[in-house]
Parts: structure tokens; C-alpha cells; sequence
């Protein structure tokens, strides 16, 4: 069984996630193989491939493990990996920092079986990292405008 | 001198109450046999969580990238987060403490071999790290995480030896008496 559930986390790996933007690509996409109102795992592909328990214990050591990257990384880190998940998306970056800051869609994503704390780390690091997008992008967009209502009043030739 | 002889025997009551409390307290549960005892303590232990989180959650790093980002409100944002983080991890370090102690106490019961003397040192530790968690909790709320890693780590080094010492009781278990703990 247990070589069995490794064979499945090298296969997940090689045929979906290594395809997958970063550690937040990870984490979403094996958050979303989890049933909401049971907590099972899974995967059609990976379950024909082996079976239903193994592919369930596979998704579940592998959530874990994207899930350990993330908490692990430097805060810049964090924000680094948020952008690059944003970017990877086909969402307006405004619409979803707009989105995720109101609905906070990634306490989902934290594994059942994870410690409390490392989960309330993990949320408040997302929070801090959406605070810092933001900032950097109204920064940016100020920046974009004209600095000074003559510039933009200048008659073209 | 009257002051520290006073202070050292309100000390020793202390102590002598709190043994006496922690060995009369019922047990929450029954621990039949070794391995039994071990699944308990190996449930307990992986409550504990491990040095790089400390090291992540105290980082002066963090703290510096949040204030370089020149952001109002950010700095103050991240002091908040990570003082809320900080408190909830030393809340379940305490408790993940309490309940090595209440296993430890319960396995005691059934040593043979049980020096008072073990017993009253770790006692005393014990005392020790609730104190170093009160101070802790407060430097925390005055001072912020990052200020205060050092004693963090300490207090961390001492839940991990704490758990340590309850291990290597577990160890000296004869393998061939079973360990029951009956509740009182």
C-alpha cells in the first residue's frame, strides 16, 4: 500500500502538478480533489490508474506536502508565489485580490489534518501577502496616470 | 533575610501543592499497556510543532520585508498578525505541555522505580515553563514576536524536553508489565 501510494504521488506529480504555477497552483488544484461536505479525496485519472483508497491517500499526502512548502517560505516568498499564481490566471489581478480579500477563498485550501496554528500562520500570511499586492499595483497604476492634469492637456500636433 | 526565607518557603508549598494536585487529579483517559502508552505520547508529540516554525513565526526577515514594502498600515498590519500567530502558538505549546504532564503523571503511577527526586526536579521545570509562558505571552503583547525569538526558542527547547523526559520514562517501562492507569 504504501509503495503503492508513492508510485501515485510520483505519478500525480509528473503528469499534473509539475504542470501546475507555483505553490498556490498546487494547493488550489488539490484542495479542489476534496469533497466539501465529506473531506475524501478524489481524482478519476489516478483512481482508474490504481484505486480509490490509494489515489485518496495519494492527494492527501501530496495536499500536505504543497500545503508544508508554502507555510514554510519567507513571507516574500509568499507574496512572490501569489503573484505568480495570479499572473497564471485568466481573472483581472484586481478582481481577484478584490475577491480574495473579501471571500477568502484560501481557507479552503488548508489540509484537513493541519494544526491550528499552522493554518491561522498560513491565512495571515496570505492576508499580509494581499495587503502588499494591492499596494504594489495602486502604486503602479498611479504611476501609469499623468502626474499633472497640464501634461494631459497639452494639444497634440 | 527574612523576606527570601519567607519567599523560599511559600516557594516549596508551592511546589508540594502542585505535585500533590497533579498526582491526585483524575486522568482524563485509560492507558492499558506499552504500546498503548506510546500511541498516546506519539499523538502528543506531534501536536508539538517543529523548530522552523518558530524560526518562521519570530522572523526578523519577515518583519524587515514588511517595512521595506513602504505600504501605511502594512507594518502595523504584520505587527498585529504575527502577535495574534504568536499568542495562539503559545497557547498550544502550553497545552501541549499540560497534557504531557497529566500523561507523565499517570504513567508515574505505575513505575516502580519512581524517584521523588525526578519527580520534584521536573515539577519544579514544569512550574518553570508556566512562568516562562506568562512572561512570554506578555512580552509578546508589549514588544511584538520578533523582539522576543530568544526567549521563544527557549520556550520551545523546554516543551521539546519536557516531552523528551516522558519519553524516556515510557522507556524504562519493563515491556513485560503492562502499564494500566486506572482512573481515581
Amino acid at each position: 500500500m504504501a509503495a503503492e501510494v508513492l508510485e501515485a504521488c510520483e505519478d500525480l506529480n509528473n503528469r499534473t502538478l509539475v504542470s501546475l504555477p507555483g505553490y498556490f497552483g498546487r494547493l488550489i488544484y488539490l484542495a479542489s480533489m476534496r469533497d466539501y461536505n465529506t473531506g475524501q479525496y478524489y481524482h478519476e485519472g489516478l483512481a482508474n490508474r490504481f484505486s480509490e483508497v490509494v489515489a485518496a491517500e495519494a492527494l492527501t499526502r501530496c495536499h500536505r506536502e504543497a500545503f508544508q512548502l508554502l507555510v514554510q517560505k519567507p513571507l516574500a516568498g509568499v507574496v512572490d508565489e501569489l503573484e505568480r499564481y495570479m499572473a497564471s490566471t485568466p481573472a483581472e489581478a484586481d478582481h481577484l485580490l478584490d475577491t480574495w480579500e473579501r471571500l477568502q477563498p484560501y481557507r479552503v485550501a488548508v489540509p484537513a489534518q493541519s494544526s491550528p496554528v499552522l493554518a491561522e500562520f498560513f491565512t495571515s500570511n496570505v492576508k499580509l501577502a494581499l495587503s502588499m499586492l494591492k499596494h504594489r499595483r495602486s502604486k503602479k497604476s498611479q504611476r501609469q496616470q499623468p502626474s499633472s492634469p497640464q501634461q494631459s492637456l497639452v494639444p497634440r500636433p | 533575610m527574612t523576606s527570601t526565607i519567607l519567599f523560599l518557603t511559600v516557594g516549596s508549598c508551592l511546589l508540594v501543592v502542585l505535585f500533590l494536585f497533579l498526582h491526585a487529579s483524575s486522568p482524563s483517559s485509560k492507558i492499558n499497556g506499552r504500546s498503548q502508552a506510546q500511541e498516546v505520547l506519539n499523538t502528543l508529540q506531534a501536536e508539538l510543532l517543529p523548530n522552523w516554525f518558530v524560526d518562521r513565526l519570530f522572523s526578523k526577515e519577515d518583519r524587515e520585508f514588511a517595512s521595506s514594502q513602504e505600504a501605511p498600515g502594512i507594518l502595523q498590519l504584520f505587527d498585529s498578525e504575527r502577535k495574534s500567530v504568536a499568542l495562539s502558538w503559545l497557547r498550544q505549546t502550553r497545552d501541549y505541555v499540560a497534557q504531557l504532564m497529566d500523561f507523565h503523571v499517570r504513567l508515574s503511577r505505575q513505575r516502580p522505580d519512581l524517584s521523588p527526586a525526578t519527580e520534584v526536579k521536573l515539577t519544579f521545570e514544569y512550574v518553570q515553563f508556566q512562568l516562562l509562558c506568562k512572561v512570554l505571552a506578555a512580552m509578546i503583547r508589549m514588544l511584538g514576536p520578533v523582539r522576543v525569538r530568544a526567549v521563544a526558542e527557549h520556550a520551545a527547547d523546554m516543551a521539546t524536553h519536557l516531552g523528551e523526559v516522558s519519553e524516556k520514562a515510557l522507556a524504562s517501562l519493563d515491556e513485560v508489565v503492562p502499564v494500566k492507569v486506572a482512573p481515581n
